[in-house]
């Protein structure tokens, strides 16, 4: 056994550690003879990548050059070692020791160097670790730094000091020592040989300038580590200066201390080793830990030189960013690109990520991002410092992105919250009952959800990041990407880029808002049903979508008629969010009908007092116009609308260019009867509608998790009731100004569920009567009649029936017959808000500031139900009860009967 | 003392307002910009622990890619290693030209 490893020992360990040193040293100055040939000062780092890219005979040389130094450095650090393990007398003069622990210093310094002679990213900030350090030294340290380093952004200096000073000054030393400088010639081929596989299998490192991580040379990572806890870095050098005198003065000491200071060192040693390995491979972005060790950033990859044929027919390598690109070699002629994402601006790797130095197909791949945009990699794609840095940390907090409310609500119902509050983050779904339910039914409509195959956007997408509103095919795209199925990948040269652009259609939100508030489908006019394809028989009132629900035809939303698009009204703050966290989603929207439709003066901005994002929209949609209407909310601008020459207020619309005046709101809706009421509360035409649902666990039933994307065991069955498409109910939101505002309302969570098979506990059903507020997103420009209001029980939260006025031996009573049978759970009809003439106390929305009519408010509305059971809304009386109706009630004539209760 | 003057020019396009500057913390070569409604502060985006260049922005902080430091808009730590605030600059608007002249 112990033969075998000696064996092993000198198979490995071929000479002595300092020979070994030696030849790598020699080859090291060789190969860089080489290097220097192709190498350019001036353009270091432009260089290095075509000696990559282009040069495959230098890419290997470099790569001799870097194993022959890392060899070199780690025998020259084993030759020490042996100094000091060894208990013979020792053997040299004190001035030659004393240069050869100098020569330590210029050891590392010869190393380092070359590190930062390649000019990368993690170079640049290596030399402004080194300056900072040597900066700090006493008196001496903008000397020293003049003197080692030179000027910030000058190579120059380093770069004599890297061929000649430093390496002369070892050379120096080492024959000085050693009486030698070559060495026996196995030990050179072999030391050739080695250093010739590692290259041939291990690419040298350069930095891509896009990848977040920042690391040192691996010998310094250790150090990189310490210095990550120091907050005074300069006592680094003291330590560092403190070893060196101490390996100075260690041929000195006496015996018995020896074996003390041997063994110090050598727990110094194993410390730094477990510090380089914890910062080599558990260190990620920004010094974070990363403790997936298989994802470990090692620099190296496989380096297959057969890139000759490519070479042969190409004139120059691409430039990208300030970079060279060598994916634009073999993807070259690509359309289809938006004007900001053309590859001659941006490259490819700035998105798609991969190798661009490397001309080799499997290379170039490695660590590619072949759909960019998603939010995981949002920060190595469209949200890199270069591009969009400030968007991608907003639509992280978006609610599009957190389904905050959604989850609040759904824990609520859950009984898992006490009100349906707090700020929550679908990512941190766990496995309660509401999260289960979530995960089975919702929780993939958030843009966090990964996109993950290739093609448009459509019906059936959901989330995707940037893409899923930003990503469009061309027809030229969608035939090559149909070829591309079709067909394999490389019998095909990819000509037709899909764009990432402003274009962002309706299509685009139609996915996730075609459930739920189905304002996506209601917008279009299309109402769900719960028909099927072969249900229906006459398909001119029905459609059927992609994921086969049938939709009934009913009236669209004005906006739509006028060719309006979702992103018309709704902005980028609105959707991408505005860098805040928010609990539900009126909170996130800003724009109001009120921004367009207003009367008196228009509230506008200028230009020149756009912030960035509204001006660069402005820029790439090419408006001509100087000044636009704002968001009353924000302040900020609506970007396609402005005020034209002759002062009239227009909106453009954003994908068409078609221009639309903009009305202002009929006189009736500013008198004083309805000031406090919602422009949606009148003109709003239908809003989809849902009651008596139960949920449900099955234990064994197959079900596919939404969060995590697999299939699991367990599902959660949802029995939906009926729908309808009926006007809203009416409610008060209480506003932070404790003003009661009026706006609509249909059936939220009016469900029961059934929780005793997933938590297999015997429990109470529980049952909530939860409305939810609603933009139907059905406007018509004509408002709904006062009675729609007044005398309909659905409007004040009744539930569908027959709400009568009686007038009987001169007294008036309102009386209700409700449709639908009392639940079993709390009395009321199934479709009901509030019981009639109900003065409801508990939480009956699905916000903690809502709320349905109080009893004094029922009485009020009912009370001009009752004048409307006789009198014409379009009567004169009734015009003027608009604006003062409590002096009317002062008037009453004989024949008004006022209802008692 | 003034080392050195440079002019920026902001996405590539000359820098015509002070609204030519995204909104928050925004990073431009050696420069970080926070701009708070019509407020504008330039910092160093020289970390102030080790010297490396800061370059990028994480829940409204200057993160630090060497060692992990962390800074508030104020340019002010708030997150080890560094200790120090970071080198606000100043700066002004060369009316002939209309860019942004910073003193580094």
């Amino acid at each position: 056994m112990i033969n075998t490893y000696q064996k092993i020992k000198k198979f490995i360990f071929f000479d002595t550690y300092g020979m070994i040193s030696l030849a790598n040293f020699l080859i090291c100055a060789v190969s860089g003879i080489f290097l220097a040939l192709v190498y350019d000062v001036n353009n270091a780092y432009d260089s290095v990548s075509l000696i990559m890219i282009s040069n495959p005979m230098g890419s290997f040389m470099r790569n001799i050059h870097y194993w022959s130094a890392q060899f070199f450095l780690i025998f020259s650090l084993l030759h020490l070692w042996e100094y000091f393990r060894t208990d013979k007398p020792f053997r040299l003069k004190r001035g030659v020791w004393l240069r050869v622990v100098i020569s330590i210093v210029f050891i590392f310094y010869v190393m380092i160097s070359g590190f930062i002679l390649k000019a990368d990213a993690d170079s640049e900030q290596a030399r402004r670790i080194i300056e900072s350090l040597i900066i700090s030294i006493p008196f001496t340290g903008e000397l020293l730094n003049f003197l080692f380093l030179g000027n910030e952004g000058d190579y120059q200096l380093i770069y004599v000091h890297h061929i000649a000073t430093a390496t002369i000054f070892i050379a120096v030393i080492i024959f000085e020592h050693a009486r030698t400088i070559w060495t026996k010639l196995p030990t050179i081929l072999a030391a050739i040989f080695i250093v010739a596989i590692f290259s041939w299998l291990f690419t040298a490192p350069l930095h891509d300038g896009l990848n977040p991580i920042m690391k040192g040379p691996w010998y310094f990572v250790g150090l990189q580590e310490i210095l990550h806890w120091l907050s005074r870095p300069g006592y680094s050098l003291l330590f560092i200066m403190l070893l060196l005198i101490a390996i100075y003065y260690f041929p000195l000491i006496k015996k018995p201390k020896v074996k003390l200071i041997r063994k110090s060192i050598y727990i110094l040693f194993i410390l730094y080793f477990i510090l380089t390995i914890i910062g080599y491979f558990f260190r990620g972005e920004n010094w974070k830990w990363r403790w997936e060790f298989w994802e470990a950033s090692t620099p190296f990859s496989l380096n297959i030189i057969s890139s000759d044929d490519i070479l042969k027919t190409t004139v120059t390598i691409p430039q990208a960013l300030n970079k060279r690109e060598s994916c634009l070699v073999c993807h070259d002629g690509m359309k289809g690109f938006s004007e900001a994402h053309n590859p001659e601006a941006i490259g490819c790797v700035s998105c798609h990520q991969g190798n661009a130095f490397s001309i080799d197909k499997d290379q170039a791949h490695k660590g590619m991002i072949l759909i960019p945009g998603n939010l995981a990699d949002a920060n190595r794609s469209c949200g890199t410092a270069q591009c969009h840095p400030d968007i991608s940390n907003r639509i992280h907090k978006s609610i599009l992105t957190t389904m905050s409310g959604v989850i609040s609500v759904d824990k609520y119902v859950f009984n898992e919250l006490e009100k349906p509050e707090g700020l929550f983050h679908v990512q941190d779904l766990k496995q309660t009952a509401a999260d289960n339910h979530l995960r089975d039914l919702c929780a993939n409509c958030h843009i966090g959800n990964p996109k993950t195959e290739l093609g448009p956007i459509t019906q059936l997408s959901r989330g995707g990041g940037c893409n899923a509103c930003h990503l469009n095919y061309s027809e030229e795209a969608k035939a090559e990407l149909e070829s591309l199925q079709k067909y394999k990948p490389d019998s095909i040269k990819y000509r037709f880029h899909p764009s990432l652009s402003l274009n962002i259609t309706n299509e685009h939100c139609f996915g996730c808002h075609s459930r739920s508030g189905r304002v996506a489908t209601s917008y279009q006019g299309l109402h769900e049903t719960k028909f099927r394809a072969k249900d229906i028989e006459d398909w001119s009132n029905y459609t059927e979508l992609e994921d086969k629900r049938v939709f009934e035809k009913m009236p669209e939303d004005i906006h739509h008629k006028a060719g309006m698009l979702c992103i018309d009204c709704h902005t980028s703050y609105e959707t991408m969010g505005d860098g805040s966290l928010h609990e539900h989603k009126e909170s996130q929207m800003q724009v109001n009908c009120k921004d367009c439709h207003f009367n008196g003066p228009a509230r506008t901005i200028l230009k020149s007092e756009l912030d960035f994002e509204n001006q660069k929209i402005i820029e790439i949609r090419e408006y001509a116009q100087n000044e636009f209407l704002t968001i009353q909310k924000t302040g900020k601008a609506l970007p396609n609308t402005f005020i034209n020459t002759d002062g009239v207020a227009q909106l453009i619309s954003k994908n068409s260019g078609k221009i639309l005046e903009l009305k202002s709101p009929h006189s009736e809706c500013t008198r004083n009867a309805h000031k406090n009421l919602s422009c949606e509360s009148c003109h709003t035409a239908w809003v989809p509608q849902c009651i008596g649902c139960h949920n449900s666990f099955e234990k064994e039933t197959e079900t596919y998790d939404l969060l995590d994307n697999k299939l699991i065991k367990g599902a959660w069955i949802e029995y939906a009731g009926e729908y309808f498409a009926d006007l809203p109910t009416l409610g008060i939101e209480e506003t932070n100004k404790m003003q009661n505002y009026i706006r609509t309302f249909a059936p939220g969570m009016v469900l029961s569920i059934d929780k005793s098979e997933y938590t297999n506990k015997k429990e109470k059903e529980s049952f909530h009567r939860l409305y939810a507020p609603t933009s139907g997103h059905t406007t018509m420009a004509k408002a709904r009649e006062c009675k729609s209001c007044h005398n309909h029980p659905l409007a004040i939260g009744y539930g569908r029936g027959k709400l009568e006025y009686i007038i009987q031996d001169g007294k008036g009573k309102w009386k209700f017959k409700a449709r639908f049978a009392k639940n079993k759970y709390d009395g009321l009809p199934e479709d009901a808000w509030i019981g009639f003439l109900e003065e409801c106390n508990d939480l009956r929305a699905t916000r903690t500031n809502m709320r349905p009519f109080n009893l004094e408010e029922q009485k009020n509305i009912l009370t001009v139900g009752a004048c409307l059971h006789c009198h014409n809304d379009k009567s004169t009386i009734m015009q003027k009860s608009l604006i003062d109706f409590d002096s009317l009630l002062k008037q009453l004539s004989e024949k008004c009967i006022l209802p008692e209760w | 003392m003034i080392k050195d003057h440079k002019r920026f020019g902001i996405a590539n396009r000359e820098l015509r307002h002070i609204n030519d500057i995204p909104n928050g913390l925004s990073i431009q070569d050696e420069v970080i910009f926070f701009k708070k409604e019509n407020a504008l502060k330039i910092y160093s985006s020289r970390c102030t622990h080790l010297g490396c260049k800061i370059n990028a922005i994480e829940e409204n902080e200057l993160v630090c890619p060497c060692h992990g430091s962390r800074y508030n808009s104020k340019g002010e730590p708030v997150k080890g290693p560094s200790v120090k605030n970071l080198k606000q600059l100043s700066f002004e608007i060369d009316k002939s030209t209309n860019e942004l002249v910073i003193q580094l």
